[in-house]
């Protein structure tokens, strides 16, 4: 046969051409075979992370424990069954010092507490801002107070620094040193709580609103009388003085209203 | 027997082919610590700068610390009174104290850099040359007081070998060892370099053990970085009661030692004026955002800008050399701390990273200068 | 010429000493930089340049003849890049953690002087098998770098090798101890000093050759 003339423009053509083709095919195939493993692979470390924030940490098989006890509700946030008890996982993303910062965040039933948290990062500073995903720092979350009235007081403050009216309680210990990873943390916070606190409202409401439970009523305030709670204690007069034409303590929130229904 | 006959007698020993040739050059450098060398420059090839050999210019320049020195050790008795709730009249007790925890830095930091210098002459086979005199003493003097001695001992040795060593030895190197020094710190062990807890000595044998248990106290540029208020009033910042490295408080300190340097000719005072100025301009024109009790100007007299712009800035080697030059090159570093220190939240203090990228320019500075002035003689020459 | 002859053996030794492409070729640093902070990518990575370069050069090998002359570096570069993403699939698939690790730095393997370097230099103008060696040689070599350095990075820096912690809990400052990890050793600047060292260190030995 004759030598093929490498340099001519049909060879050079045809040879591109088919190396095109035959290397499209094989990534193709590459990629669509392995896709299925790899995207098990992304889902498996994001339940990871979430089954960490709620105190479930190196779980050996974690899709089994994710499929037992997280649920994925519509909104982006999670419901966890711990024990029986529900808690409800809220997303969080924000900025640290030198890059995103994200985690999750779990909440009582109470919806006021913390159960857990988990935070990572991409580019914090090692030794300084990186041990957000450090367990003690994490761990330090549960059990803290999430909510003052409406708004979110939970928040990473450096020793000594938090606001007075903050009680300890709503007060998490900021990484020496790392005050502005801290600040993105706290920043997070507050800005993806806030947005979430609606679902936390429901997820705490529940179904039942009957009025024997414990009172949802602040210092110096009443309990609602019969029918339904109010949504938040801010709907329950302070005291009976405000209604004038009330009879007993008991009644205050319902005098409120000219038509003996509450809000 | 005097001690020229002394020393003398004992140089045989220490010359090639002697008993204790090994030490040759650390008998040469003791020698040459109490005599001027008998050699003169050879005349091919060299620039001859000044009639004084360099010992006795490095001398000049540990002189000119002194007042920084002194206020530094007084300064760390008067922190450490102050946290622990002591009076603090006691002016002599509490510079015993600084001088107890300054001590053990100053033996590290020399015996660590002479250490290694010496060991490389001797085996370059060349004399230990004196420029680390003046960098063994600027090291303590930038590091906060709780600063352990062992981290202190490594990066002064990484500073030695990487930024001096490396590139030649004294004279061409191209960044100032003290500052590599303290950005090797500030890099690898970030706890112990800034924060609030490094500042104050609760127990200066804790200095040496290297305990943190530090009291917990800001700097004014920690107070600005965090955007607290200032609790130190202007006076403060220019006395140098207020807490920061060792030697960098006091301004009124570090001015006596421009003084002296300027008026001994070893310092330029072209780059000390026109550091402040890029300072000063800069600090005018970028105030920090809601700062209270602080004046712009009170930029230039706190954290470390003028011990920087007097001690590390001036250091003939690593500055521009062009009389012109020297203007730009300490404008600029004035005008950089201050960015980084008001735009860069990561940074409180800038004049440290300010002066190394400063050092990478300073050639090129001298290069457009030379340049400039060639091609306006080449003009002249055509005309 | 017989499969393990000495000129064979040439080919697959001098890379791995005295012609190895970091530390005397001085290829392929950057990413000798940026995935040695812990052990664990460091080896995953040379492991992978070692089988791309290998396999890179048979291909180019095979095709050596038949590759038009004006498309030549193209057809390199799509064979390389080809691998490469074969490479980053599978280790997406079987070990994750260590690909988020590595995250851009296996897709700039294809960047890699090495590679690039030794197909140019070398397939174009050997049979296979040589090219094979000479490919294994040069990605060992270049993955004997990145293991000291990733080695000693992760020792210094974080005090565990592999993850396993080295240095004693009761050692840290925090715990009442005296020391403390060198944060500068998670930072690429560091690694490229540490390069230098490696260097520095196979000159010395090397002086004489």
């Amino acid at each position: 046969m004759a030598k093929l003339n490498t340099n001519s423009n049909v060879y050079t053509i045809v040879y591109a051409s088919v190396m095109v083709i035959i290397v499209a095919f094989l990534l193709a195939f590459v990629a669509s075979s392995l896709k299925a493993t790899q995207d098990a692979n992304v889902a498996r470390d994001v339940k990871g992370q979430i089954l960490s924030s709620v105190n479930l940490r190196g779980e050996a098989d974690v899709d089994a424990k994710y499929a037992e006890v997280i649920t994925e509700n519509a909104d982006g946030t999670f419901t966890a069954n711990i024990n029986g008890e529900q808690k409800l996982i809220v997303p969080l993303k924000g900025a640290g010092l030198w890059g995103p910062i994200w985690g999750y965040i779990s909440v009582n039933k109470d919806g006021e507490t913390v159960y857990g948290a988990f935070f990572n990062h991409e580019g914090e500073t090692a030794g300084l801002g990186a041990r957000i995903v450090e367990e003690w720092f994490q761990t330090g979350f549960n059990g803290k107070k999430i909510f003052m009235g409406d708004e979110v007081a939970l928040g990473v403050y450096k020793a000594g620094k938090a606001p007075s009216n903050l009680s300890a309680d709503y007060v998490v210990d900021a990484v020496t040193g790392a005050t502005l990873t801290s600040d993105g943390v706290r920043n997070m916070l507050q800005k993806c709580i806030a947005q979430y606190a609606d679902a936390i409202k429901a997820f705490k409401g529940g179904e039942s609103k009957s009025c024997d439970a414990k009172p949802c009523c602040g210092e110096g305030q009443c309990e609602m009388a019969d029918s339904c709670c109010a949504d938040s204690c801010a709907d329950c007069a302070s005291s009976c003085d405000e209604c004038g034409a009330c009879k007993a303590e008991k009644e205050c929130g319902a005098c409120c209203e000219s038509d003996n229904t509450n809000k | 027997m005097g001690l020229k006959k002394i020393l003398d007698n004992m140089k045989p020993a220490f010359s090639e082919g002697g008993k204790l040739s090994a030490f040759g050059s650390l008998f040469d450098a003791a020698e040459t610590f109490f005599y001027v060398p008998n050699e003169t420059a050879k005349v091919r090839g060299a620039h001859i700068h000044d009639a004084i050999d360099s010992k006795r210019s490095i001398f000049f320049v540990i002189i000119a610390l002194i007042p920084a020195i002194l206020f530094g050790m007084y300064n760390i008795g008067y922190q450490h009174n102050l946290a622990v709730g002591v009076p603090t009249d006691d002016i002599f007790g509490q510079f015993l104290y600084g001088l107890g925890v300054m001590l053990p830095k100053i033996v590290v930091s020399y015996a660590v850099g002479l250490g290694i210098e010496c060991a490389v002459a001797q085996w370059k086979k060349e004399e230990v040359h004196e420029g680390f005199f003046v960098t063994g003493m600027l090291i303590p003097l930038i590091v906060p007081v709780n600063c352990p001695l062992w981290i202190l001992a490594i990066a002064t040795a990484f500073a030695v070998i990487f930024a001096k060593e490396v590139f030649g030895g004294t004279g061409m190197n191209i960044f100032n060892p003290a500052l590599v020094t303290r950005a090797f710190l500030f890099f690898a062990y970030p706890a112990m370099m800034s924060g609030d807890k490094v500042w104050v000595n609760e127990n200066y044998m804790d200095c040496i053990n290297g305990t943190i248990d530090g009291y917990s106290c800001a700097t004014p540029l920690g107070q600005l970085g965090a955007g607290e208020p200032v609790t130190y009033d202007a006076m403060d910042t220019i006395i140098g009661t207020i807490p920061g490295s060792i030697g960098e408080t006091s301004f009124i300190a570090i001015m006596i030692g421009a003084v002296i340097l300027i008026w001994a000719g070893i310092a330029s005072w072209k780059i000390i004026v026109s550091t402040f100025v890029g300072g000063a301009l800069l600090a005018y024109l970028l105030p920090y955002e809601g700062a209270q009790n602080f004046e712009w100007w009170e930029q230039l007299t706190v954290g470390g800008f003028a011990f920087g712009a007097v001690f590390m800035a001036t250091d003939p080697v690593t500055a521009a050399r062009t009389e012109c030059g020297k203007y730009i090159y300490g404008f600029l570093i004035g005008a950089m701390a201050i960015i980084i220190r008001v735009l860069n939240p990561g940074f409180p203090e800038g004049m440290m990273l300010a002066i190394l990228l400063m050092n990478v320019f300073a050639p090129l500075i001298d290069y457009c200068f030379i340049q400039s002035n060639i091609n306006k003689r080449a003009k002249r020459a055509v005309k | 010429m017989s499969l393990f002859s000495k000129e064979n053996g040439e080919v697959f030794k001098s890379p791995l000493n005295l012609n190895n492409p970091v530390a005397v070729q001085v290829l392929g640093i950057c990413s000798a930089l940026a995935v040695t902070s812990q052990l664990k990518p460091a080896i995953v990575m040379g492991l992978s340049v070692t089988v791309i370069t290998a396999f890179a050069n048979v291909i180019i090998s095979l095709l050596r003849k038949t590759i038009p002359n004006r498309i030549r570096i193209i057809v390199q570069l799509v064979v390389v890049a080809a691998l490469v993403t074969i490479v980053s699939n599978i280790l997406k698939a079987y070990v994750y953690d260590v690909s988020v690790q590595l995250s851009v730095y296996v897709g700039l393997i294809i960047t890699n002087c090495i590679l690039m370097g030794r197909l140019e230099a070398f397939a174009m103008q050997n049979g296979p098998w040589e090219s094979f060696l000479d490919g294994v040689g040069n990605g060992l070599g270049y993955a004997f770098v990145l293991v000291v350095v990733g080695f000693f990075r992760e020792l210094l820096g974080f005090g565990t090798i592999l993850g396993f912690q080295v240095v004693p809990d009761c050692c840290y400052m925090e715990n009442g101890g005296l020391y403390l990890n060198n944060g500068m050793m998670t930072m690429p600047a560091m690694a490229l000093i540490l390069v230098a060292c490696f260097i520095w260190a196979h000159r010395s030995i090397n002086k004489e050759k």
